[in-house]
């Protein structure tokens, strides 16, 4: 989705708002929120959820409020809360359930290193060193192509192995795992030539988003 | 009954032909009873917040005990003294160092950090001709393990959206001028690497042991919007 979220290369959004000592939540509600979604088992899908927030409100509403938004969205779009409930505050029976993470559980799963790399025989469609252009694909779901590299020519950096393919995953469909390659754009071919010649941007690509250049 | 802008959405998901799940396609058409657009938050979010987790600890999705506790832990535990910590030893021990430039989620496993946010972690290291800044430009993407939660700049959008096309303005408003022949890398965390900047140890640091070397170490020196500089008398990092 070309959403706002998709913010890349923008320029009117302001200056840096920097906060000295800053505390890691600013109200007790952030941390809530934040544990509620860190500890519900959720569909794999609330980023979508987070990206379709309207986008004055995008803007308006802080990253809590936006988790906020995005996980009451979610669960409402998959029955594990109703509308209703978040009306009377009452429970009504035979909505989705995931699995209740409980206190004893936590300590391991906050250290827990489950990596998402999958050792699949998949063989990678480029090779480190060769020059590749993002295609220019504009679905109207979650992407993790950025706006602003569609079309422009990089080079491979480092092939990171095989992933899940997060533009059909987060769907739950066919996850179609492939590899990801860290792909050099420089900041000439992404911004022109007043850009400096020094500068870069690595982006982290799935075979799918490359074509051969 | 006006057509919401979720049903927009879901219609041009449709309209496109892209595969979608029932969820996606269906899930806000099927009752048009009520208006359910985006609620736009008129609230006090600290009502709201308080109100989806009395709900969701009474139907069994969130224990109330676990939620203080993850808290307790991002509140405390898990934060930037931790990368700070790996720095250090990376700054006294080579063979550590070629570990976490090579395998980084391992290397820092070595010291006991791991965790969510932290599974494939990429350490790019900073030298006197290339200097790297971490940024996701479509989410807040972060190496929590090393780095805790991200600071509310990192998060938002004249960060996320100036970073890739003015990254030396940007760090200019840090207060950082890099010399124009330093190669500036920019590192989009799109998929699912983590990045860590390794910064250059500063001069005047010749000799500390490694917990007093972890003291200097900024968290903004490690998402490389800072260099690290000796720290004044009494100030801690």
């Amino acid at each position: 989705m070309n959403g706002i979220h998709d913010m890349g290369g923008m320029q009117d959004m302001g200056p840096l708002e920097y906060e000295k000592n800053e505390p890691m939540f600013h109200a007790p509600w952030e941390g809530r929120i934040f544990a509620i979604w860190w500890a519900a088992d959720t569909p794999p899908d609330y980023r979508y959820h987070a990206e379709i927030i309207p986008p004055a409100e995008y803007l308006r509403m802080s990253y809590y409020e936006r988790m906020l938004e995005a996980l009451t969205e979610l669960m409402l779009a998959h029955g594990m809360i109703t509308r209703a409930e978040l009306v009377t505050g009452k429970p009504v029976p035979d909505t989705q359930k995931g699995e209740l993470l409980t206190l004893a559980q936590v300590p391991a799963e906050l250290i827990k290193s489950e990596p998402s790399i999958r050792k699949l025989p998949i063989a990678p469609r480029f090779q480190t060193g060769q020059r590749v252009r993002a295609r220019n694909l504009n679905p109207v779901t979650h992407t993790r192509l950025p706006r602003y590299t569609r079309g422009k020519i990089g080079r491979i950096e480092r092939d990171h192995g095989v992933y899940d393919f997060e533009d059909t995953a987060s769907q739950q469909l066919d996850k179609k795992p492939q590899h990801v390659y860290s792909v050099r754009f420089a900041a000439r071919e992404l911004w022109g030539q007043e850009a400096s010649q020094h500068d870069c941007v690595y982006v982290d690509m799935w075979d799918d988003y490359l074509e051969r250049a | 009954m006006t057509t919401t802008r979720r049903d927009f959405l879901t219609a041009a998901v449709t309209a496109a032909g892209a595969a979608v799940t029932p969820d996606l396609a269906h899930a806000h058409g099927h009752d048009h009873d009520h208006e359910h657009d985006h609620q736009v938050v008129p609230s006090d979010p600290a009502l709201r917040v308080k109100a989806l987790e009395s709900l969701m600890v009474e139907k069994g999705l969130v224990d109330r005990a676990a939620l203080d506790a993850i808290v307790d832990a991002y509140e405390h535990k898990i934060g930037p003294r931790n990368g700070a910590r790996v720095v250090a030893r990376a700054w006294v021990d080579p063979a550590y160092k070629q570990r976490l430039l090579t395998n980084g989620a391992a290397a820092i496993a070595e010291l006991g950090y791991s965790g969510p946010e932290g599974e494939q972690m990429m350490v790019v290291e900073n030298t006197p001709k290339a200097h790297n800044l971490v940024v996701c430009t479509l989410c807040s993407c972060y190496p929590w393990p090393v780095l805790g939660l991200p600071p509310v700049w990192y998060k938002s959008a004249p960060y996320r959206s100036r970073v890739v096309i003015d990254p030396r303005g940007l760090l200019r408003e840090f207060g950082l001028q890099l010399p124009d022949d330093v190669e500036l890398r920019v590192w989009d965390s799109t998929a699912d690497l983590r990045y860590l900047v390794l910064p250059e140890r500063p001069a005047g640091s010749e000799g500390l042991k490694e917990e007093d070397l972890a003291a200097w170490v900024t968290r903004d020196s490690m998402i490389g919007t800072a260099k690290i500089v000796k720290p004044a008398e009494g100030v801690p990092a």
